[in-house]
């Protein structure tokens, strides 16, 4: 290991055959700033310099052995010493000598004999340049790790570009968003294999003129093949006159795409639940008028009819009372006629108030299964589910209202069809049956369904069943665990009124030896109308 | 002896109509009360066989008059039957029906039907 001389000292080595000049030289140089090393060889030269590196050399030419330009041409063959100044101090003095001295490498030639204060101003000015240029060393050296730092340490990715668009230095950031093992894996890659973007980035380059800095949009490929956004910018490093390369910083903006999707979408769902609300609230407008016409028939009903039963009273007396006589009669029997038919409008009012009623008539279920599954037929094959149909042949006429039998129906088939999304199977059965008595379990007592055989209607699905905590609220009016404008949760609640209206009710299990759910119907029928 | 019916309604024009169409029968003998909060003190004073009462009275409802009278030591055992005008004629099937263990009649109502639920009440 060689020393470096001490901080504040200057070293110079003096190297000549002839102790006298040494002497000299010594004697012009000498300063306390200065350590002053003397050979007296080459050899003796080098070896100095293998302990101590000088930060000056005056090398004489000619001497026994190794020469002046033997010494030189040995220093600048080794790195390590390479760049240390060197002046040759020599009697040759022909300019061809100078030429030759400086060629060889030397900073300086100075003829001897020489001029005291013109060596002593020459050696101070190369000790200074010689301190300079280790400055100047050093200052790169910690700009180029702060370079490093900097560089490694940004969240964009940053790579410098050859003028042919080959990568040439890039950072961590860029490692990792252009999915490289190291950095060594993207030199010498060309950019816009990595990168695509609408323009190729030499285009933009090229393009003459301002702007300095060009900002484009482009996309790369992610972990799993999905594509990134990104946002780039890049500025030719500029020569003299050209292009030598270029600067690409680039972000990866998917987060920010992402957010702004996100917000987008939360602003649709915003709007449309605003609509839902809405129509929600219309509904409610419409619900509190029928509840005001309900309670403005009762009203006119008590008001109308107790003068209605004055007047039916009146007339049934003067009737009763003979004798009158013929034209008499005719008047109170208009008369009576005339309350039978306003007391018929009063009751249509009131029925139109209260919740509308069935209008039974004998239907064959097996027939209005098949129409409500033409209604949803479309939906099931818009969404691959097959619908399979196992009725039974013989079953009794059923007394029912065929528009709200239906009603229920497709409201069930609905169910599952939703419950199923997309690819599956419905499955719908009819019989007439006892009901099991597990099946039972579930049916109030006061309906007296048991013990009696009942029109049974089965639909079943192999959808995502319902879950445990959810089974007991199925029936209340709006539960729902469909998406705001999918599900009213109206659909289950209407249908057990109206089967409850038939005298039967609805059920809605998960299916026991399959996945999905099934909705069970059961009816009375009256025996007498079993074929 | 004739058995006595009382009439109880606000409406006074209609518990004239009953007293007349009930009495031409010439069986019974009617007394009417217009005020839903008399009508207890009219049944003590009458002492009827049965009881026409309005469901909807403003000083008093038929009900409450209803409850009173099956609370009453002396007039729990008399019949009554409601009068309604918010009942239809087709709910009750056109007769004196049994909601709730109540008999009704609806508004308007016949001649033919008062007389035979008196009949049957009285009987
Ligand atoms: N076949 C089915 N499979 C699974 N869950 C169902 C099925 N039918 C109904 N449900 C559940 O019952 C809830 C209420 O149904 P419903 O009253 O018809 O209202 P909606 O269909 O509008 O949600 C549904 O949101 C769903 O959670
Ligand atoms: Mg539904």
């Amino acid at each position: 290991m060689r020393n470096t001389p001490a901080e504040a000292q200057s070293c110079i080595l003096m190297v000549d055959d002839n102790a006298a000049n040494l002497g000299i030289l010594s004697a012009t140089l000498n300063n306390p700033q200065r350590r002053i090393l003397a050979a007296t060889s080459g050899a003796e030269a080098l070896s100095i310099v293998r302990e101590v590196l000088p930060d000056l050399i005056l090398l004489d030419i000619v001497m026994p052995g190794m020469s002046g330009f033997d010494v030189i041409r040995e220093l600048k063959s080794n790195p390590g010493t390479a760049d240390v100044p060197v002046i040759f101090l020599s009697a040759l003095s022909h300019p061809d000598d100078v030429v030759d001295g400086l060629r060889a490498g030397a900073l300086d030639y100075i003829v001897k004999p020489f001029n005291a204060e013109e060596v002593e101003a020459r050696v101070t000015n190369h000790l200074r340049l010689r301190k300079l240029e280790l400055q100047r060393e050093k200052q790169n050296a910690r700009l180029e790790l702060l370079n490093d730092r900097v560089l490694q340490t940004m969240r964009e990715a940053v790579m410098g570009l050859d003028s042919e668009g080959r990568i040439v230095f890039a950072n961590q950031a860029a490692v990792e968003l252009l999915r490289a093992g190291d950095a060594d894996a993207l030199i010498g890659v060309y950019c816009d294999s990595l990168l695509d973007s609408k323009e190729p980035i030499d285009h933009m380059l090229k393009q003459t003129g301002q702007p300095a800095v060009h900002h484009f949009e482009a996309q790369t490929r992610g972990d799993n093949g999905e594509p990134l956004p990104l946002e780039c910018s890049v500025a030719a490093v500029q020569g003299k006159a050209d292009a030598q390369g270029s600067v690409l910083v680039v972000r990866d903006i998917s987060e920010r795409v992402k957010a702004a999707n996100a917000l987008r979408s939360a602003h649709d769902k915003v709007l449309q639940s605003h609509r839902a609300l809405q129509q929600a609230q219309e509904k409610l407008i419409q619900a509190a008028r029928m509840e005001s016409v309900g309670q403005l028939a009762a009203g006119v009903a008590h008001e109308t009819k107790n003068p209605l039963a004055i007047i039916q009273l009146g007339v049934e007396y003067l009737l009763d009372n003979e004798p009158h006589n013929e034209t008499d009669q005719q008047v109170l029997e208009d008369i009576a006629e005339a309350v039978r038919r306003a007391d018929t409008v009063v009751k249509g009012l009131m029925d139109f108030a209260r919740e509308s009623r069935i209008e039974a008539q004998a239907v064959d279920i097996n027939r209005l299964i098949e129409t409500s599954l033409s209604l949803i037929r479309h939906e099931a094959r818009s969404r691959d589910i097959k619908v399979h149909s196992r009725l039974a042949d013989k079953l009794p006429k059923f007394m029912a209202d065929k528009d709200k039998i239906s009603q229920v129906l497709v409201n069930l088939l609905m169910n599952a069809t939703q419950s199923i999304g997309k690819n599956g199977e419905i499955d719908i059965i009819t019989c007439y049956e006892k009901a099991s008595r597990e099946l039972l379990l579930d049916v109030p007592d006061k309906l007296h369904l048991s013990d009696r055989p009942l029109l049974q209607i089965i639909i079943q699905d192999n959808g995502g069943g319902i879950a445990e905590h959810d089974l007991r609220r199925l029936f209340d009016p709006f539960f729902t665990t469909k998406p705001v404008g999918e599900g009213t949760g109206l659909g289950l609640s209407v249908s057990r009124n109206i089967v409850q209206m038939h005298g039967g009710w609805l059920l809605l299990r998960n299916r026991s030896q399959k996945q999905g759910a099934e909705a069970i119907l059961l009816f009375p029928v009256e025996e007498n109308q079993a074929t | 002896m004739k058995k006595r019916i009382l009439v109880i309604d606000d409406e006074a024009a209609l518990t004239r109509m009953m007293k007349l169409n009930i009495e031409a029968s010439g069986n019974y003998e009617v007394r009417t009360e217009n005020s839903g909060k008399n009508a207890i003190t009219a049944a003590r004073e009458f002492r009827p066989d049965m009881i026409f009462l309005d469901v909807m009275m403003p000083d008093k409802s038929g009900d409450d008059v209803a409850a009173d009278l099956k609370q009453d030591p002396v007039l729990k055992h008399i019949p009554f039957v409601f009068l309604t005008a918010i009942v239809t004629n087709e709910e009750t099937g056109g007769h004196a029906s049994e909601i709730s263990g109540n008999t009704f009649l609806a508004k308007p109502v016949k001649k033919e039907e008062l007389i035979a639920t008196i009949e049957k009440f009285t009987a």
